[in-house]
């Protein structure tokens, strides 16, 4: 039977964080119902490069392996690209053996650089990263003042802690945010997304962690470890040295 | 044999006061070429209908006078006479769940919620922000509960004129409908979705997390980003067993002619 991918794909300011860290927090509970959460920390090891993060739920390294090379994300200002030179489709199949070598029929892998994905050849590389799965995209969307608000806030903070200029590069030719921000360009690069409103989500339940659960076919009840974050601390600091 | 809607027989009010009978009458048009009857029914196709007989019968010319059908409803309503001695009749029928997703879209989310309720729930309106919480939960609670008939959520069965129609075609199979009506009268049904923009179609659909309980607002803002919910998104368990008692006779009608609906949800299992 086909594996079954949830692929969390951010975007940044709407609750992310708070997902990665109930993701880390219930591993073991998560892996005794059948889903194993993907770690960064795994997949760098297994391709011998790539991004280090305290977080280890945020699977930089696997978004950015597909991430066209002209786009500016944070962890790029910080980190720089550790796949400079490398032959990305040898790095995406290796990914893709990776997972299918997990013994869970269930994935959980969450990034939200993916949401930053685009292109045709991007496509490619995620048609072949997910080759033999079945993926189902989760994409958390917020009214676009108030994500814009946030994302510059954050922003803010990363450049003045880490003395970087962060630029919403995410084209060559478009050096602004509105890519960035396109929900629609999302949902059309992805194939059957599941959509969540993160004001109705909030509204609703106060987090967005266990609309989550129920995204995965589970029961929020079942859960004792979900932590609560309001979305406005700073980020964890981000180690400024790629591992090679 | 009967050739007129039963209900009207078994109605105690005249005839022409009946509100039963005035539905129907009221949203029946006849083809002069074919000497066809079409019953229109709000939020089945009815503006492709519409407009494709007002071309049939010599009243437009092409797509650039479109928004003329919306002032003239009722100008190809029959007489009982001409229903009596019409040739063909055909009706389009749609999935219950479907069309009050619809109505609730596109009357309330592109539409004024004030103009369409004033009267029912004024206290209601009165609060403050109302588009920011009202969501589609509380208009199918809002419908069933109150009673509150609006042609564009009326029951589709309320609509018919006959007892029996010569086709009862299926909207989510517009094509066949089409090429039915070409071979048996000679009749072109054009599809209109585009030239309105009543419809969801220049959106691109997604599924959404509990759409039912997205306001107004949320539901505006998706839409400003070119996305809305797919119909589906907007279904849970207790929405459904309320549609599903209200719209019984709808159910049992797009059952009887055009198998099961195609947003058909076993409650407790979806």
């Amino acid at each position: 039977m086909m594996k079954t991918v949830f692929l969390h794909l951010g975007k940044h300011r709407t609750g992310s964080t708070s997902i990665q860290r109930f993701l880390s927090c219930n591993r073991d509970a998560l892996l005794r119902q059948g889903f194993c959460v993907v770690s960064n920390d795994d997949v760098r090891d297994r391709l011998g490069v790539g991004y280090r993060l305290p977080n280890e739920t945020n699977n930089v390294t696997m978004a950015h392996a597909l991430l066209r090379e002209c786009v500016e994300s944070p962890i790029r200002a910080l980190q720089g690209d550790p796949f400079d030179g490398r032959d990305r489709r040898l790095l995406v199949m290796s990914m893709n053996g990776l997972l299918k070598d997990i013994p869970e029929p269930n994935l959980i892998i969450s990034a939200e650089a993916f949401s930053f994905l685009r292109t045709a050849e991007e496509r490619t590389l995620y048609d072949m990263l997910f080759d033999g799965l079945q993926v189902i995209p989760l994409l958390c969307v917020r009214e676009k003042n108030q994500w814009l608000e946030s994302w510059m806030s954050l922003k803010r903070r990363i450049a003045a802690r880490n003395g970087v200029a962060l630029v919403d590069r995410v084209s060559a030719d478009s050096p602004d945010h509105e890519l960035l921000y396109d929900d629609r360009a999302i949902v059309a690069f992805f194939t059957g997304v599941r959509l969540l409103h993160y004001e109705m989500i909030m509204r609703t339940y106060g987090s967005v962690i266990p609309p989550f659960i129920e995204c995965l076919g589970l029961n929020p009840a079942a859960f004792t470890e979900i932590e609560f974050r309001e979305n406005r601390s700073p980020p964890p600091p981000l180690q400024a040295t790629p591992e090679h | 044999m009967l050739k007129f809607h039963h209900d009207f027989a078994a109605s105690p009010e005249k005839l022409v006061a009946s509100p039963r009978f005035l539905a129907a009458i009221n949203h029946a048009s006849l083809i002069y070429a074919s000497n066809a009857v079409c019953t229109w029914i709000p939020k089945v196709g009815c503006s492709s209908l519409r407009y494709s007989i007002s071309v049939a019968n010599g009243f437009l010319a092409g797509p650039e006078n479109v928004q003329w059908i919306h002032k003239n409803n009722r100008v190809f309503q029959p007489t009982l006479r001409d229903c009596y001695d019409a040739d063909y009749s055909f009706v389009f029928l749609r999935c219950p769940l479907e069309r009050i997703v619809s109505a609730f879209v596109d009357k309330l989310v592109d539409g004024d919620l004030s103009a369409l309720f004033q009267a029912q729930i004024g206290k209601l309106l009165k609060r403050p922000q109302i588009e920011s919480f009202y969501n589609f939960g509380n208009f199918v609670r809002t419908i069933t509960r109150l009673q509150f008939v609006n042609e564009h959520w009326q029951p589709q069965a309320d609509f018919l004129l006959f007892d029996t129609y010569g086709d009862y075609f299926n909207l989510h199979d517009f094509s066949r409908a089409q090429e039915t009506l070409r071979k048996k009268i000679g009749f072109e049904l054009e599809d209109t979705r585009s030239l309105l923009r009543h419809d969801t179609s220049q959106y691109r659909e997604v599924d959404v997390f509990k759409a039912h309980s997205l306001s107004i607002a949320d539901l505006r803002t998706l839409k400003s980003q070119g996305l809305v919910p797919t119909k589906q998104s907007f279904l849970c368990d207790e929405i459904v067993q309320e549609v599903q008692a209200h719209w019984r006779k709808d159910f049992e009608l797009f059952e009887a002619h055009c198998g099961r609906p195609p947003l058909w949800h076993e409650v407790g299992v979806a």
